[in-house]
């Protein structure tokens, strides 16, 4: 074998590897996740270095002292914003941040409130606090405080969003979704356009239209919208602390589940591993996901993936996606990964997929946990196996039977 | 404050990942490694991102021969079990199995060289730079691997991207 053939035949053993959709938004959740670094790394720290191991984190001799923590706009400017002078509210915002954080926690000095202001939404806050410097060998980091944002709780006291670490070189969560669309954001992240809502294109893809955020005099910027969005200079997402904190796990607000089913017939002409080539998955396919929105989703909500094969071996894939907004879209990708949008969809209906294939190719239906069984006219009912299907192009009517719920019965048109 | 890093993500997985199924011999490791190898790019971009390249090959490697070694006490799973093929690429499959046969035979270091090499196409001297070793040690590595491989894959013919050799 030539060195020639060397090269072709290491190409030729991976050439079906492709980037997995969605790797791009895992990788910054991903990151995200190390940047914000929960309370619970800091406190296996903390045993690693009163065990003694050398391993992991380690603060240097002294404790740390030697280490110069970096200068920090959060912790060495003056409180800004229009509550700065109000000592009650920024004492209450100091005594819940103890309290979040709790004991244990390698904290130095007093907790500073580094923002404080109304909103609509009621008082604001941003607090951060020095700790004992710590350096991590493998990820060559030094972690000198931990920061995050108040807002007001049940009873209109403050209560902490999320708590980050303050890593050198890293940038901490600029903002809050104070709910109800409300958002607050400092001009920490640089120059950030605003959009407040989103829209669907005529082939399902997402538009968003960005203006550029005005902040106040404190460099603080109050902005409400339905299905609000930032985005930084450059294209970059400006972190919030209610986002990172569900990706770090301190929360544990509901998520959106992808159900995927193979239907029969599907497993001849697709990945028998599961998953989709490049392409198929619209989750990977930009402009399809809103790459800059906060998106809180109600729990039960679900997207769907649904691949199959027609009677003719056409393969194809049925796809819902959604931003939480209850109008789910549906795509169809028939022969190629091409997509056909179909509109939007109730995530709620009884049958919430239902797609007829052109040509007589038959009907897709699906509903998650559900028995189905369908019939022709006026013909028996016939039963379905899993809670997705091809049916044949002939079925008029499905009967839909969720756990705990009568039977539904939904016309399949024709 | 992460300029680039999008751009760098979408343009360079896939490469990223060939080089790490062939260091790993598994798809989903392979994955795996390339995710974390990322993930930690993103948290240290405002220093890597002037040779973001170098720095990933490094990491993969470090990491690919780490796991090697973590895995060296147990069989490596079955490829069949992860990586099933799609039926109309069995030549491919044949030359698939057969090259990831061969490199898991080769030890760690003499993997990475010959995939660097071949696979990625480096100059020697970055190789050297992503295995941390000098020059004469990637030539000494890569010629043995070579050996190996030949040896291995003499009979195995080639399939190209418009058909058979």
């Amino acid at each position: 074998m030539t060195d020639t053939d060397i090269r072709d035949a290491l190409a030729a053993a991976t050439r079906h590897i492709t980037a997995p959709p969605g790797l791009l938004d895992r990788v910054r959740a991903g990151g995200r996740r190390r940047v914000v670094r929960r309370r619970t790394l800091v406190a296996a720290g903390l045993a690693t270095a009163a065990a003694g191991a050398g391993a992991g984190v380690w603060w240097g001799p002294g404790g740390g002292d030697d280490v110069a923590p970096p200068a920090s706009d959060r912790l060495d400017r003056p409180t800004r914003g229009d509550l700065a002078g109000d000592t009650g509210y920024l004492a209450a915002v100091r005594n819940e941040w103890r309290r979040y954080v709790g004991s244990g926690m390698p904290t130095r000095g007093e907790p500073h409130v580094v923002w404080a202001g109304r909103t609509p939404a009621g008082p604001v806050a941003l607090v951060a606090q020095r700790t004992r410097p710590v350096v991590v060998p493998g990820a060559g980091q030094i972690e000198y405080g931990l920061t995050g944002w108040a807002t007001p709780g049940g009873d209109g006291a403050p209560r902490v969003e999320s708590m980050e670490s303050m890593l050198t070189g890293a940038r901490n969560a600029a903002g809050v979704l104070a709910g109800g669309g409300l958002l607050v954001v400092l001009d920490e992240a640089g120059p950030v356009g605003f959009s407040p809502d989103l829209e669907y294109r005529a082939d399902g893809a997402i538009r968003r239209t960005f203006r550029p955020v005005a902040f106040d005099a404190d460099g603080a910027a109050v902005l409400r919208g339905p299905e609000p969005a930032l985005r930084a200079a450059g294209g970059a997402r400006v972190d919030l602390a209610r986002i990172t904190a569900l990706a770090a796990g301190e929360r544990s607000e509901p998520f959106v589940r992808m159900l995927e089913r193979t239907l029969p017939g599907g497993a001849a002409v697709w990945p028998a591993a599961g998953g989709v080539p490049d392409g198929w998955d619209l989750r990977g396919v930009p402009g399809y996901e809103d790459d800059f929105g906060y998106h809180l989703f109600h729990a039960g909500d679900v997207t769907w993936l649904l691949r199959g094969a027609t009677a003719d071996g056409r393969r194809f894939v049925v796809q819902t996606l959604t931003v939480g907004d209850r109008r789910d879209r549906l795509f169809l990708l028939l022969g190629v990964p091409e997509p056909a949008y179909l509109g939007t969809v109730d995530p709620s209906a009884p049958l919430p997929v239902r797609v007829r294939l052109p040509d007589g190719r038959g009907v897709v239906v699906a509903a998650e946990s559900a028995a189905l069984r369908y019939r022709a006219g006026r013909g028996p009912w016939l039963p379905v196996r899993g809670d997705a299907a091809l049916l044949p192009a002939a079925a008029t009517e499905a009967e839909v039977t969720r756990p705990g719920r009568p039977p539904q019965r939904v016309p399949l048109g024709s | 404050m992460r300029d680039g890093f999008d751009d760098f993500v979408r343009g360079r997985t896939t490469g990223l990942l060939r080089t790490a199924y062939l260091l790993t011999g598994d798809r989903h490791a392979a994955e795996d490694l390339v995710q974390e190898v990322l993930e930690q790019m993103y948290v240290r971009w405002r220093r890597v991102s002037g040779s973001p390249d170098a720095y990933a090959r490094r990491s993969l490697v470090n990491r690919a021969t780490n796991r090697w070694r973590r895995r060296g006490r147990r069989p490596e799973a079955p490829l069949g079990h992860h990586d099933v093929a799609e039926p109309d690429h069995s030549d491919g499959v044949v030359v698939r199995d057969a090259v990831l046969e061969a490199l898991r035979g080769l030890p760690p270091r003499q993997r990475a060289a010959v995939v660097l090499r071949y696979l990625d196409d480096l100059p020697i001297v970055d190789v050297a730079r992503a295995l941390d070793c000098s020059e004469g040690a990637v030539k000494s590595n890569t010629s043995r691997g070579l050996d190996r491989l030949r040896e291995l894959l003499g009979p195995v013919a080639v399939p190209t991207e418009g058909g058979d050799r």
